[in-house]
């Protein structure tokens, strides 16, 4: 909200303050100040000089020959274009090498010149020319009683325009009015003048059908009226803030609207049917507004209609086309009303409409404030517009009776950290309009001025005296509360434990937007949750999955010459869940939302470098890294692999609980489809593995159960088998690691494939340890085991062994 | 539950995305902002309460240089018997100190959140002009960090904690923000890209 601070002056007229100890005085007290517009002066060089006489240009129609008196020995003649010259005038006058800022950006400096023949020594200015205003009619006139010669900037008020955010629970600081309260410490208001206005209660003029919706409304006819330009005063007071000046009725409610905070509104009484009007939410159709826009009226927006129905307004948010105020209007119908925030508030939601009255109502006006304003404006319009009050009618009287609320000092102490005086908390709200009965004592009544809607509670009264006092007033306390948690699990928090493995591992972590292309996540779910509102098509869905995203890096990376990656993220991904499956009633069950861990590989197995061979990562350096992973965690013994295909495994962890095996899936690791590559762009073989970091969580347990070392001999043996291409090495390890409890390790050492008639067949090298801890192992229990496994490996995989 | 009045304008502050309803007839949202976390920790718990909660939020505001339409909040609450203003205000310094050097300069401004009263902004001195005014921190020389307050006695009773007894903070800040002004970095964009140059210069 922009404020003027010469406006402000209106009302304090002894405020004065340099813009930035302003602008902290208005931040201390919660009113952030954006932007601060300071106008500029005219330069110095432009100074105020009188038309001595004026003489056609010879040589040009349009100009004249001035001869300018600014104080020096002999006149000056310059050139001049404007039409309103004549002699006797004073003005102001932009002397050599003066610097202007003219209204189209461009910036020149005086230098005498000579204009069709004729010389020139300086230029006469219009208003706009020295950044005044924007008129440009022709040369400004300067009052008489200023003297010549003497710099123009002398005679003007430099203003200074705040751009103030003002947080949604203080409406009443939306005007000058609210801002120089908060201002004005002890010093008294000054209203603008009002005009006493004798009110009846039951003449035909206003009649309101919906009390809810306006539960207060007072109109004033005000007839024989002229409507026309404002005066510079008014129009300088609007443009100040950005407002175009309209004509001095329509310029007068906006004036009170930003001086006061009331929003008005002045009818065209001539257009209005029945000359009356009737507040009512029962109608329905188009209504042409102000702004030439046509909105549809529904049953329960309030509106202000004329004698026959007609909506001339929509209460609180814009009047209507055809009743506003014109040229030819003599007679107005002034409204000054106390609307229903929530009202408006869905009536302009609904309309989409919002303006700077809905944006007061919505936020709650001061209820004593709308009969003032009524009577400011109208005080205004018979000065400024002539006229005469016919007829004024209330509707409904405005409660007199102000809340009081009680606050204690001690309270207020305690909550703050501080320890002010009940007296001095008095004082300060009293400086900003709220009234106590009593200045001490443990609890004490606080009467809320009317304009505070905001203020309910105690704790409102809490924050006031905070704000007062100032929030750097208040010491920080010197002693900081030592926390000793209950029970220190481990890790605290699961994500952030298999980041730090991760880490350690060497990948790099990745932080990936949610939000995602429809089509790139269809390519990995038909279960996408749609974004109902996206801000642009590349965001309409929530990822399904980590992977999508992972591979959008992995592209972005390679594309900008880091082909080389070991990637991960920790994060979320969202499915919808169809309605059979659904088993909730919340809103919330309708989704699946799966915390993942993902890991990326691509590009060299080293980086490039004299003693290293260049090698391609492969499928292996990925299942290493999870392999490291579940260890890092205690699951790797527990942790099964199955092989879907040559590109695809999936890993599992078997957990005994009470006796009973039960298996979760941890995740997936895959060399990436080409196919899928493709679409994201990359040219190089990717593999990824996808882990589902709650299933790893649950699985997780952080005590160990200590076992001994055993103390006697571990004994190594290789066995050789070939096995049929259709069966796969990990079920051959599987079988041989469960065929004996002995059994504590296997290994591939050594694996070689040949084609042959029936489908080829694998030469699968293994190395067991195995090794008793109650005893030494005899020569017959080890040819026991491996005849097991020879025997067992025949019989359920059609493995033939080579040799023991 | 965070004293939010039904229509009134404080829901206009956060700018919501809306998602495709798993059960029809209910409006889902993701979250924009971590807040209803501390709820459900005050719902769940009783005081003491200290907790941290971090985590992704929403904003349906255009993609540009300074505002990206993911972010990350951390929010803290801490509600125990004669918590004050002032124990606050040593948390957040104590927090300020660690993160920007302890030189650091803050202020607290006045300001309003619904949850909370009273609330405040704190900013710090801007970390490319020092405190002098420059065009990124809009010629103020200070950059707000974070959002504070007292818990609003209506959020405690929303959730079954009588405010005459206990008493307690909350913070919030965003904290891609923080990482910007700690490592000066211009654009929140970059965050989210993954460039391996930028990921390399933080060892992650």
């Amino acid at each position: 909200m922009k404020i003027s601070v010469s406006w402000l002056k209106d009302f304090l007229p002894s405020f004065s303050s340099d813009t930035s100890s302003l602008v902290e005085k208005l931040t201390f007290l919660g009113f952030e100040v954006e932007e601060v517009q300071e106008s500029a002066l005219p330069d110095d060089l432009v100074v105020v000089g009188r038309i001595e006489e004026v003489m056609p240009h010879p040589n040009a129609e349009r100009l004249t020959l001035c001869k300018v008196d600014i104080g020096r020995e002999a006149p000056l003649q310059i050139v001049c274009g404007a039409p309103n010259v004549k002699a006797g005038m004073l003005v102001p006058v932009a002397t050599e090498k003066a610097k202007l800022q003219l209204p189209d950006g461009q910036a020149i400096v005086i230098k005498p010149s000579k204009i069709r023949g004729e010389r020139s020594f300086g230029m006469i200015c219009a208003s706009d020319e020295l950044g005044l205003s924007d008129d440009h009619s022709g040369v400004m006139e300067l009052d008489q009683a200023c003297t010549i010669g003497v710099p123009l900037s002398r005679y003007l008020d430099g203003d200074v325009v705040l751009d103030i955010a003002v947080t949604p629970n203080r409406p009443d600081v939306l005007s000058h009015l609210g801002v120089a309260r908060e201002l004005a410490g002890r010093d008294r208001i000054h209203y603008p003048l009002r005009q006493a206005i004798a009110f009846s209660a039951t003449a035909p003029l206003v009649q309101v059908l919906d009390e809810t919706a306006c539960p207060y409304y007072a109109g004033v006819v005000i007839r024989g009226i002229t409507v026309g330009d404002s005066p510079a005063w008014l129009r300088q007071r609007l443009e100040s803030i950005g407002l175009r000046p309209k004509n001095n009725i329509v310029d007068i409610t906006n004036y009170i609207l930003h001086g006061l905070g009331q929003p008005l509104h002045a009818f065209d009484l001539g257009k209005l049917v029945g000359e009356r009007v009737v507040v009512r939410s029962d109608r329905q159709g188009d209504f042409l507004a102000l702004n030439n826009i046509k909105y549809g009226i529904k049953p329960g927006m309030a509106t202000i209609c004329d004698g026959e129905g007609n909506v001339a307004a929509v209460a609180g948010i814009m009047g209507g086309f055809h009743s506003a105020v014109s040229e030819s209007t003599t007679d107005i119908l002034l409204e000054s009303a106390f609307f229903n925030a929530s009202s408006v508030r869905k009536t302009s939601k609904e309309l989409l409409l919002s303006t700077d009255a809905s944006y007061r109502y919505e936020r709650g006006i001061d209820a004593h404030n709308v009969r003032r304003a009524a009577e400011c404006a109208v005080a205004l319009i018979l000065e400024l517009a002539g006229g005469q009050i016919d007829e004024a009618q209330e509707f409904n009287a405005l409660p007199d009776a102000l809340r009081t609320i009680t606050f204690r000092p001690a309270r207020v102490n305690a909550l703050l950290g501080t320890s002010i005086s009940a007296t001095d908390m008095v004082e300060m709200l009293e400086r900003i309009g709220f009234s106590a009965e009593g200045k001490d004592g443990e609890s004490i009544p606080v009467e809320v001025p009317s304009f505070r809607v905001d203020v309910s509670g105690e704790i409102d009264l809490v924050e006031e005296v905070a704000r007062l006092y100032g929030y750097d007033n208040i010491q920080s306390s010197t002693q900081m509360v030592t926390i000793y948690p209950e029970s220190r699990k481990h890790p605290e928090f699961f994500p952030d434990f298999l980041r730090g493995i991760m880490v350690g591992l060497n990948f790099r972590e990745i932080l990936t937007n949610p939000l995602m292309k429809r089509e790139d996540a269809g390519l990995f779910s038909d279960r996408l949750v749609g974004v109902l509102n996206p801000i642009s098509e590349g965001l309409e869905v929530l990822r399904p999955g980590l992977v999508p995203g992972l591979l959008k890096v992995v592209s972005h990376n390679i594309r900008h010459g880091n082909r080389d990656l070991k990637l991960f993220e920790v994060a979320r991904g969202f499915r919808s869940i169809s309605e059979s499956e659904c088993c909730g009633a919340s809103p919330l069950d309708g989704y699946c939302e799966q915390e993942d861990l993902v890991m990326a590989m691509t590009g060299s197995r080293f980086p490039r470098a004299w003693n290293q061979s260049q090698e391609k990562t492969d499928f292996y350096d990925l299942m290493g890294a999870v392999e490291m992973l579940l260890e890092k965690l205690n699951l790797l013994d527990k942790s099964a692999v199955n092989i879907y295909n040559e590109k695809t495994v999936s890993i599992d962890v078997l957990l005994t609980a009470k006796g009973k095996a039960r298996s979760f899936r941890v995740g997936v690791v895959q060399q990436v489809d080409s196919e899928l590559l493709k679409k994201f762009d990359i040219a190089q073989d990717v593999y990824v593995a996808e882990i589902d970091a709650a299933v790893l969580e649950c699985c997780f347990n952080p005590d160990v159960t200590y076992e001994p070392p055993s103390r006697f001999p571990v004994v190594l043996r290789d066995i050789s088998l070939i096995l049929p291409q259709s069966v796969t090495v990990q079920s051959l390890v599987e079988l041989v690691r469960s065929s004996d409890s002995l059994i504590r390790n296997v290994s591939v050492f050594d694996l070689f494939e040949r084609a042959s008639e029936n489908g080829g067949e694998r030469s699968v090298a293994l190395s067991l340890e195995i090794s008793d801890h109650s005893g030494t192992l005899q020569e017959e229990r080890i040819s026991d085991i491996l005849s097991k496994i020879g025997s067992d490996a025949e019989s359920k995989l059609g493995a033939v062994i080579r040799q023991v | 539950m965070l004293n939010f009045p039904p229509d009134h304008p404080a829901r206009d502050m956060q700018d919501t995305f809306f998602v495709t309803s798993g059960n029809p007839g209910s409006d889902v949202l993701l979250r924009t902002h971590t807040s209803p976390v501390q709820v459900r920790v005050m719902l769940d718990q009783k005081p003491p309460i200290r907790v941290i909660c971090p985590g992704k939020v929403y904003r349906n505001e255009a993609i540009s240089s300074r505002s990206y339409c993911v972010f990350h909040q951390l929010e803290g609450l801490y509600i125990d018997k004669k918590v004050s203003f002032a124990d606050l205000k040593a948390t957040i310094y104590s927090f300020a100190k660690q993160m920007f050097g302890t030189d650091v300069k803050l202020r607290f401004r006045p300001s309003f959140f619904p949850f909370t009263e009273p609330s405040a902004e704190v900013d710090v001195t801007c970390y490319l002009c020092g405190g002098k005014g420059c065009k990124v921190c809009k010629k103020s020389g200070w950059l707000e960090i974070m959002g504070c307050g007292m818990v609003h006695p209506n959020v405690m009773r929303n959730c079954g904690i009588d405010p005459e007894e206990w008493s307690g903070y909350a913070f919030g800040m965003g904290v891609d923000r923080t990482v910007l002004l700690r490592y000066k970095i211009d654009d929140i964009r970059l965050l989210f890209e993954n460039d391996l140059r930028m990921l390399r210069q933080f060892g992650a």
